[in-house]
């Protein structure tokens, strides 16, 4: 019965895929894109006052926290196929899986914490 | 558990079983994978010092480098490329590159006629994508 719940999960990890190829086009644009128009790249995008110009809108809070959701699912999702063919067994599968997730999440919950102190300091 | 006799393990990724391009696309897919999953956590830790204005003007003022540059450069390759090889690997799992099934009547058509000039596709989309980012990194004057 595992292996009917296990599609679901895979479902989720092509989506994810998906949505994170979307979001982070976009995400690559913001940073790219003012540099290719202007014919300057430079390091003004990554300066702290650009960075907080960024902060301020709610917008960009909300598609960081989907673009690091999406990737992090994705990604530790993967690994953990990858890690579960190379190490096969019970003990195994259920280790490998609680980590990969307790990774994840624990990276999203930074992400999302640092996301939101970032919009408060930028005053959104 | 009993390591099976056709376990290859890693090895499995140079190509175990049908030598096929598809099969080096996969491993490839998987090994950047891992890689851009490394880079992402450390991007997530890094890009979070922003709430700190001393440190994080100092970090990105010590990554201001050629060599730092080279390295985002070839990390936009391997998205580039891992994109592109997952828009593959999405249309081909959801069987939406396999054509109309037919008899397996001699000269046999498979799948391949239509799914490699969509791998080409796919990866000349991303060679445009790294061409034009290589214009950003290296062509413009600072």
């Amino acid at each position: 019965m595992m292996w009917i719940r296990e599609s679901g999960w895979w479902l989720g990890f092509l989506i994810a895929g998906l949505v994170g190829f979307a979001f982070l086009a976009i995400h690559l644009g913001v940073f790219h894109l003012p540099g290719l128009l202007s014919g300057r790249p430079g390091s003004e995008v990554l300066s702290f006052p650009a960075a907080m110009e960024r902060a301020r809108s709610p917008s960009t809070a909300a598609s960081y926290i989907v673009l690091l959701g999406a990737l992090l699912y994705h990604g530790f999702y993967g690994l953990r196929g990858l890690l579960l063919e190379l190490f096969p067994g019970r003990a195994a599968r259920r280790a490998i899986t609680w980590g990969a997730a307790l990774i994840g999440m624990a990276v999203f919950a930074y992400g999302t914490y640092t996301t939101a102190v970032a919009a408060r300091l930028a005053g959104g | 558990m009993k390591k099976r006799k056709n376990d290859l393990g890693l090895w499995g990724w140079l190509g175990g079983g049908r030598w096929g391009l598809e099969r080096y696309l996969y491993s490839a897919q998987r090994l950047s994978g891992v890689l851009l999953l490394l880079y992402l956590v450390t991007h997530v830790i890094v890009s979070g010092f922003r709430v700190n204005e001393p440190l994080w003007t100092e970090i990105m003022g010590a990554l201001d480098r050629p060599w730092v540059h080279v390295l985002e450069f070839l990390l936009l390759v391997v998205v580039a490329f891992h994109g592109f090889n997952g828009l593959r690997l999405v249309l081909a799992e959801l069987g939406l590159s396999l054509g109309r099934m037919r008899r397996p009547v001699y000269p046999y058509r498979t799948s391949l006629v239509r799914q490699r000039p969509l791998t080409l596709a796919l990866m000349l989309m991303a060679v445009a994508f790294i061409v034009i980012i290589s214009i950003e990194f290296f062509a413009l004057p600072e």
